[in-house]
């Protein structure tokens, strides 16, 4: 969409034109791309990683500003006409002429994404979000700790490095069940011609060597001597984020960021702990017998209305957690929708965007 | 629960244990139907969406033509459907949070603003709150005769309901500004209300009224330029067609002859069950085909909305059959008509209950609980 068409269509007028929809409802008739409000996104071409990881290769609208090398973004895909959005890393630097996700088989987007999506397929996505970027000016020594698809930053990061002629010393510790999970190997490999100072250190744990495979202060004492001289990046799973952070605390890295992509595993006992992320409010779950009430007693005033489930008033974001409808007593996992807290008790751990 | 309509005396023979059954037995039905929402209910929405659009993209392009009689004829229509769909068929059953399993921003509940020149949040809460939690209980249901008629014995009569059989009329005409100004419960203010909550809702409603009414009466006609004229009375035309259409549809769905009103005390210790019971004995349903079904947003399933007024609408329609037969079982009555039938029904108690009620009742009250 040409700019002046682009800047007519944002105006006053046409939005007045268009209220109470938007100017894009009106767009989606005419081009699926089109829009004044989303970054709308097609699928250029979907390659295949490893056997359960697959890139996709997306064409941005207009709306896409560029991002930084390590930068995450929500992407939404629809799947059997319902809407689904996660996050994931960027796997391309700024300097590549289309976005790259690289994703790997796990949860229902994923799934969908790695065996269903085809080239061509609109998706959503939001604008580039997080701080886990490289600093400026760029350190002299790096280095970069990655666990399974916790890579997918660092592929952009080092993208970044070789277009920007990067001649300083990378290590790159990365650590994976074993060399048919791991992604992007020969993308390292032909990154390396790029970048003279980066060095490759890949660990399989699951290679019968043991825990000699897995993160320690002893092995990184071994693989990485300098390690405290280097700014370190940190992305995998939340055991090995958990050990380097350890880790750091005693003998600490130059620096050290960190991106998180598994939230934290969730208890399932009976009731759980629930966090009012909002107002950091935290309340056991078993106090009370909805979460409307759990919230009213931990000093929050949702809206709320009828308080029986008929009227939708009281419905708030949940970020994740396991609920029971205290109608039906069926208890589930949800995870981002807007749930009625009236007539739904904690179940297990659970966050509300509240 | 006190129920004044004769056909009603199958009420007084369940017992408590019955009515919890039949509570029982529709909460199976909803969770049956709620499990299998998917693909085919995401399509039909969207599919709806798109009918919408086009339908009004249409109709504003034939009225900018509006000069030529047949082009400002379809146009009118065209818009009027547009309103209908939009009003009724999307924008009800979405702000009801029928739609938000799908997770789309612009079928959310919580944000949905639909064309009309009421405000969505305070329809939010006189419609899905007050209405649909106080179905047909004097004194707190606020749609029962929408304060200003009589529509049923029960309510003491006053010397201005003489009158109504005239300004029920004007509200048909006004509908969507009778519809604005709801929430603001003028009656209330002073005592449930204060001035300034009323007066920040007014200013919402001056607010929203008035992009509703640059819209439509100043910046689609001055796009018509020499015509502008018939621009405006298109779309003068549509918007009260809509609220015809609309004020008749949802009149017949618990003004008709035969529906019960409650008390308050009726509402003391309810259970699910008698919940269930009270929707269906509040609420009258229309007969139609499916295309009729749609225009009215499947309030001709009345009794099934109000049952479950969170399901996608368009799965009243099969389950109807299942819910009357239910009904059937436990001897239940399922006010069910056509449109005229039901609407005449309408019209005869606007006039009936205008007058003084007479000393000698020919309607007898009965128990159900």
């Amino acid at each position: 969409m040409a700019d002046y068409a682009w800047r007519f269509l944002n105006s006053w007028a046409v939005r007045a034109l268009c209220y109470p929809r938007t100017v894009d409802d009106y767009l989606d008739a005419l081009q699926p791309l089109w829009s004044v409000d989303e970054i709308r996104a097609r699928i250029h071409c979907i390659k295949r990683e490893t056997a359960d990881a697959a890139s996709l290769y997306l064409q941005p609208n207009r709306n896409w500003h560029g991002h930084r090398a390590g930068q995450h973004v929500e992407l939404t895909v629809e799947i059997e006409g319902v809407r689904h959005s996660r996050c994931f890393s960027l796997s391309s630097s700024p300097t590549d002429p289309l976005l790259r996700i690289t994703i790997k088989r796990n949860g229902r987007v994923s799934r969908y994404i790695v065996e269903r999506a085809q080239a061509g397929e609109r998706v959503v996505i939001s604008p580039p979000r997080g701080s886990f970027v490289l600093p400026q000016p760029r350190p002299a020594k790096l280095l970069m700790i990655s666990g399974g698809s916790g890579i997918t930053p660092m592929l952009a990061m080092l993208r970044q490095l070789q277009a920007e002629r990067y001649q300083g010393d990378i290590m790159l510790l990365h650590y994976d069940a074993h060399p048919q999970a791991l992604i992007g190997h020969a993308e390292l490999l032909e990154l390396r011609k790029g970048l003279p100072g980066l060095r490759l250190q890949l660990c399989f744990t699951r290679e019968g060597l043991g825990d000699s495979a897995r993160f320690s202060a002893a092995q990184l004492e071994t693989l990485v001597p300098d390690a405290a001289d280097r700014a370190a990046f940190l992305c995998g799973p939340a055991g090995l984020m958990e050990a380097v952070r350890r880790h750091h605390l005693e003998r600490p890295f130059r620096a050290l960021s960190t991106e998180q992509f598994v939230l934290p595993a969730l208890n399932v006992r009976g009731e759980g702990e629930v966090l009012f992320k909002r107002s950091g409010v935290v309340a056991s779950g078993a106090s009370a017998g909805s979460l409307l009430e759990l919230a009213e007693r931990s000093g929050l005033t949702p809206r709320y209305g009828c308080r029986t489930g008929i009227c939708h008033t009281c419905k708030h974001r949940i970020i994740e957690g396991w609920v029971r409808d205290v109608r039906s007593g069926e208890v589930r996992r949800a995870r981002d929708e807007d749930l009625q807290l009236c007539v739904h008790a904690a179940a297990g751990d659970v966050q509300l965007d509240l | 629960m006190k129920v004044t309509a004769a056909s009603h005396q199958a009420v007084n023979r369940l017992s408590q244990e019955q009515i919890e059954e039949f509570g029982r037995e529709l909460d199976a039905l909803r969770a049956e139907v709620m499990g299998t929402l998917g693909k085919r209910d995401a399509a039909y929405i969207r599919r709806i969406l798109g009918v919408r659009r086009s339908a009004e993209l249409a109709g504003r392009l034939l009225l900018w033509i509006g000069f030529l009689p047949p082009a400002w004829l379809a146009g009118t229509a065209l818009l009027s459907l547009s309103k209908i769909l939009e009003n009724m068929e999307i924008g009800h059953n979405v702000m009801h949070g029928q739609w938000d399993w799908l997770n789309d921003p612009k079928l959310n509940s919580r944000t949905y603003e639909w064309d009309s020149v009421c405000p969505s949040e305070q329809w939010r809460h006189s419609h899905n709150y007050i209405h649909h939690t106080y179905t047909n209980v004097m004194k707190l249901d606020r749609d029962l005769g929408y304060g200003i008629l009589r529509v049923n014995r029960e309510r003491p009569w006053h010397p201005v309901f003489l009158f109504q059989p005239v300004y029920n009329w004007i509200l048909a005409l006004l509908f969507e500004w009778g519809v604005a100004l709801h929430d603001v419960e003028f009656e209330n203010i002073g005592k449930t209300k204060s001035k300034d909550e009323a007066k920040a809702q007014l200013r919402q409603i001056v607010r929203k009224a008035r992009r509703q009414v640059l819209k439509d009466y100043l910046l689609f006609p001055a796009l018509a330029g020499p015509f502008f004229l018939y621009t405006l009375a298109g779309n003068f035309t549509a918007n009260l067609i809509r609220n015809l259409w609309a004020y008749m549809i949802i009149f017949c769905g618990h003004f008709t002859e035969g529906v019960a009103v409650f008390r308050k005390e009726d509402l003391d210790n309810e259970t699910r069950g008698q919940w269930y019971l009270r929707q269906l004995l509040g609420s009258s349903n229309l007969e139609g085909g499916r295309v009729f079904h749609i225009l009215t947003g499947h309030l001709s399933h009345q009794i099934e909305h109000h049952l479950f007024p969170d399901m996608p609408s368009h799965r009243y329609s099969e389950i109807a059959p299942r819910v009357r037969a239910l009904c059937a079982k436990y001897g239940l009555p399922y006010n069910s008509g056509s449109l005229w039938r039901q609407f005449g029904s309408v019209i005869k108690r606007i006039h009936r209950y205008a007058l003084p009620p007479r000393p000698m009742s020919a309607e007898s009250s009965v128990r159900a609980h």
